[in-house]
């Protein structure tokens, strides 16, 4: 399989290559590759917001797709709560800035 | 398949959606507004015959009531119940078009995910706006808001696919320049 690191020809992050910071969700395809080689801290290093992310995105589709009628209701009321989703965007604009300051 | 219904409860907010026998365990009667899948508009309950055998007979006079008098299915305005949504309801107190629009909010989540493209924010905050604007009475702005979700959505997921077949296109361009 192809390495995204090496591989020119992977899909870049648009955002990156423009103005050459990370956004959000860069690390994906790394982190994927990682977690195929089963190094699962590796894949977690190159963006630690996965720990929200990827369970929040699995939850979303668990209850939109997933999940019976009546338990979908109940997970809608929490995930889709407004609160909720501001926070996400309020973490998800955080890591932004975050990890181009540190450089994580 | 078993049909799906939305009602609206004593504070006229949408619920559901809810199966034809939690009628019966919810105490719903035939004045409670129901709106399923090909129906034009909200119709009460007793008005669809499926339903019948689910709601309690309260407007029916063979039966005597068993229905607490304070629920007063499709409620009209100015009620008492007072939920955070009805101090500043919308103008019209009228019965939802339709069911609460949806708002995309996975797709917007996927795509700032999967897409690696930010512009998907802009998805998940008009996402999380659709819900109160509904419960709020504003329905056609939270139409409107459901149609910038997935706008956004699109928008998000087709620049970014386009910048990769962009992005391909040059690296190979250039890979077959250097080779010459």
């Amino acid at each position: 399989m192809f390495d995204p690191i090496k591989s020119a020809l992977m899909p870049k992050c648009m955002f990156k290559v423009v103005t050459g910071w990370s956004c959000p969700g860069c690390g994906l395809q790394r982190g994927v590759h990682a977690l195929l080689h089963g190094h699962f801290m590796e894949a977690l290093s190159y963006n630690y917001f996965f720990i929200l992310s990827i369970p929040y995105a699995i939850g979303l589709c668990l209850e939109r797709f997933f999940l019976p009628n009546k338990i979908a209701l109940q997970w809608r009321r929490v995930l889709e709560h407004r609160y909720v989703i501001y926070s996400y965007i309020f973490i998800y604009c955080l890591w932004w800035v975050l990890r181009n300051v540190l450089g994580i | 398949m078993m049909k799906k219904y939305y009602y609206l409860n004593s504070a006229q907010q949408q619920m559901g959606p809810i199966y034809a026998e939690d009628f019966v365990r919810l105490g719903l009667d035939g004045n409670t507004f129901v709106w399923c899948e090909g129906m034009p508009n909200w119709t009460k309950a007793n008005q669809v015959p499926e339903l019948l055998s689910y709601i309690s007979n309260s407007t029916s006079s063979t039966f005597g009531s068993a229905t607490p008098p304070n629920f007063n299915g499709g409620a009209p305005a100015g009620n008492p119940y007072g939920n955070n949504g009805s101090s500043y309801k919308g103008m019209n107190n009228t019965p939802p078009p339709s069911p609460c629009p949806d708002n995309y909010l996975v797709w917007s989540i996927l795509t700032t995910l999967l897409c690696c493209w930010p512009l998907g924010v802009v998805a998940i905050v008009k996402a999380a706006k659709v819900e109160k604007l509904w419960s709020q009475g504003f329905y056609a702005e939270a139409e409107g808001m459901s149609r910038d979700a997935k706008k956004w959505c699109v928008i998000s997921a087709v620049a970014s696919v386009v910048f990769w077949i962009l992005y391909f296109l040059l690296v190979v361009g250039l890979a077959a320049m250097g080779a010459m």
